[in-house]
């Protein structure tokens, strides 16, 4: 579980965050939508411990990130927007690396290589990736570990609509297993009765919440581009 | 938890060792060394007596800025990923532990390159292994104030145009200033003041160790100053304390650096 208590952030003069609270439960997955500008990405950045709140407080799986922060960190596994990697080193290296920092054993990291479709791409250097497969080997990095809460910032970028199914059902499986599945988005449609809750985001705190069967009836502009799509 | 120290710290080193295995910067900075180590054959007669020379133009006007380069890139290098490599459950220090220990063991055996011809022809001597370690230890303050601009400094210009500024500052900025003020009264005053900034620069505490220390070439005049005269008394000594600092102050600043905001 997840939570922000009064959380204010500014970037000088310009509050992005004003007063926001929220829960995340775990075994459900919880969208955080909202215009572009809106903070989300801050809200990732805090929860992920990679900025510090002006005032407030999180916690990630009851820890509190400010106070005991290694145990905030192992509890979760961030996927950030757009991940990028060191160019020189190859899928294996990054993966074993990541398996070794997080203490996971070779073969579950070998699970996730076929999982993700990475088998051919093993010896290539990450510099060397295509979007797409550099955002399906940073969803392999983000599985590694058995944590309880997965932290995903636009996770379907990048992503053709098979891999976006993957991804969705992989997602839906961690939240049965009761992990908290936290997802920023813009692709509101797809998550259309798969997600648990949606929060939206506006000025700085969460404005309302959304009715997660009905998505595409709330943002007609995704909506109609889901039409489009589809007639596509 | 030291369990999981060591084994986050091991990793952050092979993968370190592994990075590196493409980088250009690294490759010109073991070239440099090779083609300098060859430098005292050019002096046949006088193979192990004129190396020091040699050898500290080449550690001076290029592995130095090689050094530095080599530090930058490595920092860079992991730049587009930090936002990965710090939501996970090590400390940041533990992670650049790995990654300076890495890059000195990169870089330290260049300077087996650097003497190994010498050595060859003429034989290993005191003088030979003395510029061999200092210049390790230059190379590895260097590399380590390169790695701290580089977490400093994330854009990948700036921190380029950091590190030659930097690096003008050692070789000729900071002397040409002293040169500047030479003749002021204050400095007549207190000639301390004009001689600590030269103690300090690890480039000039090189060039002062070899020229005086491995050379024995200080005047008697050199002597007029107690400050002066006790640093060249104990050149080697002290500029092994330099190089320490200022690995160890890279590496703080590195450690500094790593904890500014990350962009996702």
């Amino acid at each position: 579980m997840i939570t922000l208590q009064r959380i204010s952030k500014a970037y000088g003069s310009h509050r992005v965050l004003d007063d926001l609270t929220f829960t995340a439960e775990a075994g459900r997955i919880t969208l955080l939508v909202g215009a572009n500008g809106c903070g989300k990405t801050t809200t990732m950045r805090l929860l992920a411990g990679l900025s510090a709140p002006d005032r407030g407080r999180v916690t990630i799986a009851g820890h509190d990130i400010a106070r005991d922060r290694a145990a905030a960190l192992a509890a979760l596994s961030f996927l950030p927007q757009s991940p990028r990697f060191h160019g020189a080193l190859s899928v294996e290296a990054l993966l074993r690396f990541y398996a070794r920092l997080r203490n996971v054993p070779d073969s579950r990291a070998g699970t996730l290589v076929e999982r993700w479709g990475l088998g051919r791409h093993l010896g290539t250097p990450t510099g060397k990736l295509s979007g797409g497969m550099r955002q399906r080997l940073a969803l392999a990095i983000l599985l590694l570990a058995d944590v309880p809460v997965l932290l995903l910032d636009e996770p379907g970028l990048s992503l053709d609509p098979d891999w976006r199914g993957v991804l969705q059902r992989e997602l839906e499986r961690a939240a049965r297993d009761g992990r908290c599945v936290f997802v920023s988005t813009h692709l509101l449609g797809e998550w259309e009765d798969r997600a648990d809750r949606c929060l939206v985001l506006e000025g700085g705190r969460i404005g309302r919440e959304l009715p997660p069967n009905r998505l595409r009836d709330v943002f007609p502009f995704a909506s109609s581009v889901m039409r489009r799509a589809n007639a596509v | 938890m030291a369990n999981a120290r060591l084994t986050a710290l091991a990793a952050t080193f092979r993968r370190e060792i592994t990075a590196h295995r493409l980088n250009r910067f690294l490759h010109v900075h073991l070239a440099i060394a090779a083609v300098a180590g060859l430098l005292p054959l050019f002096t046949p007669a006088h193979t192990s007596g004129a190396a020091p020379w040699w050898l500290l133009q080449a550690v001076l006007y290029a592995l130095s800025l090689s050094a530095l380069l080599l530090g930058l890139s490595s920092a860079h290098g992991e730049a587009e990923e930090l936002a990965l490599l710090f939501t996970q459950p090590v400390q940041r220090w533990v992670w650049l532990s790995g990654k300076a220990a890495g890059l000195a063991a990169l870089i330290v055996p260049a300077a087996l390159l650097l003497i190994a011809p010498a050595a060859l022809v003429g034989g290993l001597t005191v003088e030979l292994a003395g510029i061999a370690a200092a210049s390790a230890g230059l190379t590895l303050a260097l590399a380590a104030a390169g790695l701290a601009l580089g977490l400093w400094i994330r854009d990948g210009v700036r921190g380029l145009l950091a590190v030659m500024g930097l690096w003008f500052v050692l070789l000729f900025g900071a002397d040409l200033l002293l040169l500047a003020v030479s003749g002021a009264p204050w400095v007549h005053r207190y000639p301390t003041l004009w001689i600590v900034p030269l103690m300090i620069n690890p480039l000039d505490a090189l060039r002062i160790t070899v020229l005086f220390g491995f050379g024995d070439a200080a005047p008697a005049a050199l002597d007029g100053s107690r400050l002066a005269g006790w640093w060249i008394g104990r050149s080697q000594s002290w500029l092994a304390l330099v190089l320490v600092s200022w690995t160890l102050a890279g590496f703080l600043a590195a450690v500094a650096g790593s904890r500014r905001s990350v962009d996702v």
